[in-house]
């Protein structure tokens, strides 16, 4: 079947648990073939099976939610990430950039991702990690294009500095950075979060400010 | 389409209401991605007024210049910034690793005991 894989890493970071993104992608496909003849030919399936996948989980987890997930996230500089790790200091050049982003972890990238609100979080997935385009973005979410915009925007923003914070506390950053910014660092560590505890509560991905 | 942000369709939506799906491109959404606030959509037809690119603009319209949604007359102004700006580019070019990197670090494939449940739920084993 088409895109097991990648709606599966889509449900894992919307979900943040396996036996909930299990579910989520099996409902998604069930959903798919009930609707297929509805499907036209010639238009964008993986945009089609995405708008599935959202709505479904939308649906499913806003449900358990104690409430709808509109919370806002704290404004964030521009290239807060290249910033912090001295890429306009031409001294410190991009050997420190590069190296970060080289040996960021695959758990870090997940668990700044997944510390982001809702709204935003599906945003950027769907921008940064699955690659569509705004209007596609729109298309699938059902909402205008600037707030899609808006969205990406400030969620990208959020996320290089959930980043920054989560490999600060792992001592993942170059040398030079290195506690610089614990103190700063307010927001949770999701990164241990297990299966059992992802509750969708997110008053523990919010951004404290 | 909806033009409450917080909207969200309700499941029986997702057929009912499937839409088109159009390539990116067209339409005529005029973005002014220099805006102190933030990327904003200045018009739906078109036409936003040409321009310069100061390092300041570059920072913040990156992001939209990258992901191939920027106006022509904005597009063109980040690029020709970037040809004489070396510390703009370094900063291109960081953003652009960064978001190899996101892309390349946060999949979960799935794991085969997954795939085989849901193959076989679906009837398909």
């Amino acid at each position: 079947m088409p895109l097991m894989d990648q709606l599966y890493s889509a449900a894992m970071r919307m979900t943040r648990n396996p036996s909930d993104a299990e579910d989520l992608v099996q409902e998604t496909y069930m959903k798919a073939y009930r609707g297929f003849e509805r499907f036209q030919d010639g238009t964008n399936l993986k945009a089609w099976m995405y708008r599935i996948l959202t709505n479904s989980y939308i649906n499913r987890y806003r449900q358990k939610q104690r409430r709808p997930d509109e919370s806002d996230i704290a404004d964030v500089e521009d290239m807060y990430l290249y910033r912090r790790l001295g890429g306009e200091n031409s001294d410190i050049g991009s050997s420190a950039e590069d190296a970060f982003l080289n040996t960021v972890t695959d758990t870090t990238v997940k668990a700044a991702i997944e510390a982001l609100p809702e709204n935003f979080r599906i945003a950027v997935l769907l921008a940064d990690v699955e690659g569509f385009a705004y209007k596609e973005i729109a298309e699938i979410l059902d909402i205008p294009i600037g707030t899609v915009m808006s969205r990406i925007h400030r969620g990208r923003k959020a996320l290089e500095k959930h980043l920054h914070d989560f490999a600060s506390e792992r001592n993942l950053l170059p040398d030079e950075e290195i506690g610089n910014e614990a103190a700063e660092g307010a927001v949770g560590d999701t990164a241990g979060t297990s299966a059992s505890e992802s509750t969708n509560d997110n008053s523990q991905t919010e951004i404290a400010t | 389409m909806s033009t409450d942000p917080n909207s969200q369709p309700s499941q029986d939506d997702v057929f009912a209401a499937s839409p088109p799906f159009a390539s990116a491109g067209d339409g005529f959404v005029a973005v002014d991605a220099f805006h102190p606030d933030g990327p904003q959509v200045v018009s739906h037809f078109g036409g936003q007024a040409a321009t310069t690119a100061t390092c300041l603009d570059v920072h913040r319209s990156l992001g939209v210049y990258l992901d191939g949604e920027l106006g022509p007359a904005q597009s063109a102004a980040v690029q020709q910034h970037l040809g004489t700006c070396g510390s703009c580019q370094t900063a291109q070019a960081f953003q652009m690793q960064f978001r190899s990197t996101l892309a390349a670090k946060a999949l979960d494939p799935m794991p085969d005991d997954v795939r085989a449940r849901i193959t076989k739920a679906l009837g398909f084993e």
